[in-house]
């Protein structure tokens, strides 16, 4: 157990340098000067060059990105070359809102799916079944920014329910639910549709495996059968498949954050990108992919522990 | 059995339509879908226009035929992007030694693991917006999952009977297993190209709306959704139709997709 | 295991849960926007009659981008000054109608070289952290302001200051290396804000210290910036607001959408299609007047076929004004055929036809009967520069110049256009200041961002003297003939003018449109 858990270690740290490396080398492949994006148009030459140079931007790559991770294994992220403030202090700032949106969202593709998904195992081939397959294919197809946007026009512009966008601040947590509502369900949405066709599908294998008949003729209660050992039983696909709905959930706030001016991880990353800051761009990337790398680690820790068979195989 | 059929017919019938509607953009002379006409700005759907027109006045449902060009193409070029470069790094990873199988898998998975958006994002950012650069972007992202499926592929085979067998005979592993490989492997890769064809299309749609991918005046579904986003007030039509095209396509493609994977399953009797 | 089977309930009463705390939030969020005085929802009058509104307490603004620090010295950002202007008082400021007028500086008088300047200063002016305004204040903030160690990015305009004496503390002298014309006003814009001496520069970036009407409150990057009133500031009853919250939301579609549901009480700096947008919504006023922001379509002047005045000419007679105004700025923006707003005392207009037969004709006479191919860089920043690179584009095709649009990230915009001149033809927006010479000197061939690559040394010698000159009738004439060079060289296509818009809801009154591209907070009234 404990190999396994360090092999999978050892290769997420290895791809998190990978895609920091490639973030770096990807901005300085970009034409555009972050010292003339912070000064203005108008501004001197002189100071221009002055900036460029106090900020480092002369040095050769290979030495910049032995600097940055040299500083980043101490903790130190680095500045903002646009807001001015230490990057470590703005992820942290941001990554509450993404992580609360994300988790609202995944909360809602449960609440969705999980009814939805075992009604349709059980009574397979009915009606329900053909609904929920419906509406699972129809919501795996539909954008989710695209939703983000029709949400934002039916609940918030037409009707004024809930706020058009933009973030409260974290004071009242009854404007804070109400702020990230619709951006939450046009996320959840999407993965709501793909979950529940996950669920139908392993839910009904697993009814169909021997011990959940087994149980039955020993007598134990229907519903007693379904919840105890075909959830089970069923979790182990769409836990797996959990681990990558995060990585999604992560590419979609990026967009859904855009439609409602959300000041979240997602948002601050398109913005590094479009202003050449560097550093930002730097503890964004390696943000979003630890993340992502220790919801998949997690995901295969718990899928060993649950299938004794995957600890062996390494 | 008798879903299988829906979802092949129905993915089938979709795919078909918007291949229509895309063949007939193409057909429309060029200026068809760029043409101005500002005093006509704005119109709600009705006769003449549909669907109505935009902030320039161009008909929308022209733009929306063109806009299907668009969209099949990046999607097209970035899934052969995916076949071309995937099967045979997955080949190799399966076949070779341990090693240049850890390394590219690792590589693969890293890949997988990070949401695509943001690796095209990326991609986009450093080559420049515009069609071929989108396509190219979304083409390495394709990659990992033809990979990973061709290498589960010839790792399977590399075990079965016949192929120990035919190494015994003197036949080199390699020639085995291409010669086993493609017929096997056919069925699951035309199901992962469909599957990549949608989710290809999300993607670019995604990217158009952040103002990366085509560029104007060629329409593009998910430019078409950002530029409706400022007239939602007056003009709420124009936000509607884009999103129903790409929702429709990428339905389409997943049916599709779904319905060739029933079939095959129950061809191998799985 | 019971466990199980209750799972579903207890998911349904998280739900519900969650679902009452979003209500609870949406009413909340509403209440608490009514105590603050705006009028929330198009309600009746009936609904506030209930119980006496308690008197405004905060304005509401939205602002499209974060502020880059709160030290004008620092950054040229147009989001950082239009805000700092609240924050810093300067020597002398302007009026609606651009007049110069009083500010820290109650009098000031030149020398008859015009090489000295003396300022009096005006009494009883403190800073926010209290201490009192003096000479030495103002001497401190043109010493740093200069200081190439700073790095101000705008300190070229006021590099003619060689020295300043402080006779006295109420008395300021400042010593010119030449006289120049544009200074007086140039001392206006929220670059030249007096700022504390003895105060560590590098705390000014997030902890301003001024004596303007407000104080920087807080400053969360991405959320909001707050205002609260300066308790010591000189004006007695200003600011009429106390606390300004100005919310960062660089979307205009979700800012118009703030604006109707009332989460945001005054919407500055909106575009054309924003405003037309908003025309005839109950509850919300739109005011609007004529700014000084030119666009233009630049030309690389160095680049065939631009080299030849002809094909130049025939750009600008091939594009047709007044439909760019309709399509880009639906009406918001006046045509010119020149580089200074019509509101400007040295405009004079020039001629700017649409005459597509014409365009033809040049282009036929400078070797090109069948048009040619080029590229059109558009900053993809600005949607509006889009909008016009599109109509143009459609017009400029009719004269046979096919043009394929670029769309350029602004980071890349500004290194490759702008500062590496590698473009052939692109679309931008100068904002003019106070004094001709702000832009017109953009067109000198010594001008370090002369982009247009234009060299024309009549040009520069009648520049040279308008800055030089001490009279402004001569200065008039000198400009007039300026800009008929302009107008006949074509360095660029000068396209139109655009219109400030605001939309305020109807309990807000006092709005000043300042031909400044800042927003003045201090006179804004709330009901």
């Amino acid at each position: 157990m404990a190999r396994f858990a360090a092999t999978r270690a050892l290769s997420a740290a290895l791809t998190l340098l990978v895609m920091t490396a490639v973030a770096f080398v990807v901005l300085q492949v970009l034409p555009g000067d972050p010292a003339i994006l912070v000064l203005g148009m108008d501004a001197d030459p002189t100071a221009v060059a002055h900036l460029r140079a106090t900020l480092g931007l002369n040095q050769p790559v290979p030495v910049r990105y032995g600097l940055w991770l040299w500083n980043a294994l101490h903790g130190n992220l680095g500045t903002s070359l646009q807001f001015g403030q230490p990057v470590a202090a703005l992820l942290l700032q941001r990554l509450p809102l993404t992580l609360l949106l994300t988790a609202m969202a995944a909360f809602i593709a449960l609440v969705i799916a999980l009814p939805l998904g075992m009604a349709a195992a059980v009574r397979r081939g009915g009606l329900v079944d053909l609904l929920g397959v419906a509406v699972a294919q129809v919501g795996a197809a539909v954008p989710s920014f695209w939703l983000a946007i029709i949400l934002l026009l039916a609940f918030a512009v037409r009707r004024h329910w809930l706020p058009a966008g933009g973030f409260p601040g974290w004071t009242q947590p009854g404007a804070v639910i109400s702020a990230l509502l619709l951006p939450a369900l046009a996320l959840g949405a999407a993965r709501a549709a793909i979950l529940t066709r996950l669920l139908r599908q392993s839910v009904s294998e697993a009814l169909r495996q021997d011990f959940v008949r087994t149980a039955r003729a020993k007598g134990v209660s229907p519903q007693r059968t379904l919840w105890r050992h075909a959830l089970r039983a069923a979790a182990i696909a769409p836990l797996t498949v959990f681990g990558l709905q995060v990585g999604e959930l992560l590419a979609g706030s990026i967009v859904v954050e855009n439609v409602f001016s959300l000041p979240g991880l997602g948002r601050l990353v398109l913005y590094a990108i479009s202003m050449r800051d560097l550093p930002t761009l730097e503890g964004c990337v390696l943000l979003i992919a630890t993340l992502v790398m220790t919801a998949n680690f997690a995901v295969d820790l718990l899928y060993a522990v649950i299938d004794p068979r995957i600890r062996s195989a390494g | 059995m008798k879903r299988a059929t829906v979802s092949l017919w129905a993915g089938g019938a979709i795919v078909a339509v918007i291949l229509f509607g895309a063949a007939y953009g193409l057909s429309l002379p060029s200026a068809a879908s760029i043409a101005m006409n500002i005093p006509h700005r704005l119109l709600p759907p009705g006769p003449g226009h549909p669907l109505g027109t935009d902030q320039f006045g161009r008909d929308q449902l022209t733009r929306l035929l063109v806009g299907a060009e668009a969209s099949l193409m990046v999607a097209m070029v970035a899934t052969a992007i995916g076949l071309l470069f995937g099967v045979p790094l997955g080949a190799v990873a399966g076949v070779g030694g341990r090693w240049r199988d850890e390394v590219l898998m690792r590589l693969a998975d890293g890949m997988y693991a990070f949401p695509a958006l943001l690796l095209a994002l990326m991609v986009v950012a450093v080559l420049g917006p515009g069609l071929f650069h989108t396509a190219l972007a979304l083409g390495i992202v394709s990659v990992p999952p033809f990979a990973r499926l061709t290498r589960a592929r010839v790792l399977e085979l590399k075990a079965l009977d016949y192929v120990e067998a035919a190494r015994a005979a003197g036949e080199s592993e390699s020639g085995v297993l291409w010669r086993h490989l493609l017929p096997g492997a056919l069925g699951p890769l035309l199901v992962q190209a469909s599957a990549n064809m949608g989710g290809a299309i999300l993607v670019e749609a995604a990217l158009s709306y952040l103002g990366l991918g085509v560029q104007p005046p060629l329409p593009s579904w998910g430019r078409m959704l950002n530029e409706a986003q400022a007239f939602f007030l007056t003009s709420p039509w124009l936000a509607l139709y884009p999103g129903i095209a790409i929702t429709a396509a990428v339905l389409g493609f997943n049916l599709l997709g779904d319905g060739l994977s029933d079939l095959l399953d129950r061809r191998v009797g799985g | 295991m019971a466990g199980w089977r209750s799972f579903p309930a207890a998911v349904a009463l998280a739900s519900t849960a969650m679902l009452t705390l979003a209500a609870c939030g949406a009413t909340a969020g509403g209440t608490a926007a009514s105590a603050s005085g705006s009028s929330a929802a198009p309600a009746s009058a009936s609904a506030s009659a209930s119980a006496p509104a308690a008197s405004p307490q905060t304005l509401r603004m939205a602002i499209p981008g974060d502020p880059v620090g709160f030290d004008p010295y620092l950054t040229a950002d147009a989001n950082t000054v239009a805000l700092t202007w609240n924050l810093y008082d300067q020597l002398v400021t302007v009026d609606t109608k651009g007049n110069l007028q009083p500010d820290l500086a109650t009098a000031w008088t030149a020398s008859a070289d015009g090489k000295t300047l003396t300022f009096k200063l005006r009494s009883g002016v403190s800073f926010a952290d209290g201490h009192a305004l003096t000479s030495a204040d103002v001497k401190a903030s043109f010493q740093r302001m200069l200081d190439p160690a700073t790095k101000d990015p705008d300190a070229s305009d006021y590099k003619v200051i060689t020295s300043i004496d402080t006779p006295d503390p109420s008395t300021v002298v400042m010593n010119l290396s030449s006289y120049d014309a544009a200074l007086l006003s140039d001392l206006a814009l929220p670059f030249a804000a007096i700022e504390p001496a003895g105060v560590d520069p590098a705390t000014l970036k997030n902890k301003p210290d001024g004596t303007g009407p407000y104080m920087l409150k807080s400053w969360t990057p991405g959320q909001d910036v707050v205002l609260e009133a300066n308790p010591h500031y000189w004006q007695p009853g200003l600011p009429n607001i106390p606390t300004v919250d100005m919310k960062i939301v660089p979307d205009p579609a979700t800012q118009i959408a703030d604006l109707l549901a009332g989460s945001v009480d005054i919407l500055p700096g909106l575009s054309g299609q924003q405003a037309s947008q908003l025309k005839g919504q109950s509850g919300i006023q739109l005011e609007q007047a004529p700014s000084g922001n030119i666009q233009i379509m630049a030309i690389n002047n160095a680049r065939a076929p631009f080299t030849d005045v002809r094909v130049r000419q025939a750009l600008s007679l091939g594009v047709d004004r007044s439909a760019v105004v309709q399509g880009a700025w639906f009406g918001y923006a006046t045509p010119v055929g020149t580089f200074l707003p019509p509101n400007s005392p040295y405009y004079a207009e020039q001629p700017a036809p649409y005459d597509p037969a014409k365009a033809k004709q040049l282009l036929a006479q400078a070797g090109l009967p069948n048009g040619f191919s080029s590229t059109l860089d558009l900053p993809s920043l600005y949607p509006v520069h889009i909008q016009t690179g599109q109509v143009i584009a459609s017009q400029l095709a009719q004269i046979g110049v096919k043009l394929k649009l670029n769309q350029v990230e602004w980071a890349t915009w500004l290194s490759q256009d702008y500062g590496k001149r590698q473009y052939d033809l692109t679309i931008i927006s100068h904002t003019g200041r106070l004094d001709p010479d702000t832009l017109l000197v953009r067109f000198t061939s010594t001008y370090p961002y002369n982009y247009e690559n234009y060299k024309n040394t009549t040009y520069d010698g009648l520049i040279a003297q308008g800055r030089t000159s001490q009279d402004p009738a001569q200065r008039k004439q000198i400009y007039a003939q300026a800009q008929s060079i302009l107008a006949n060289d074509v360095p660029a296509v000068f396209l139109d003018v655009s219109d400030n818009v605001v939309a305020i809801r109807q309990n807000v009154s006092g709005w000043q449109w300042l031909p400044l591209a800042v927003d003045q907070l201090a006179q804004v009234k709330m009901q």
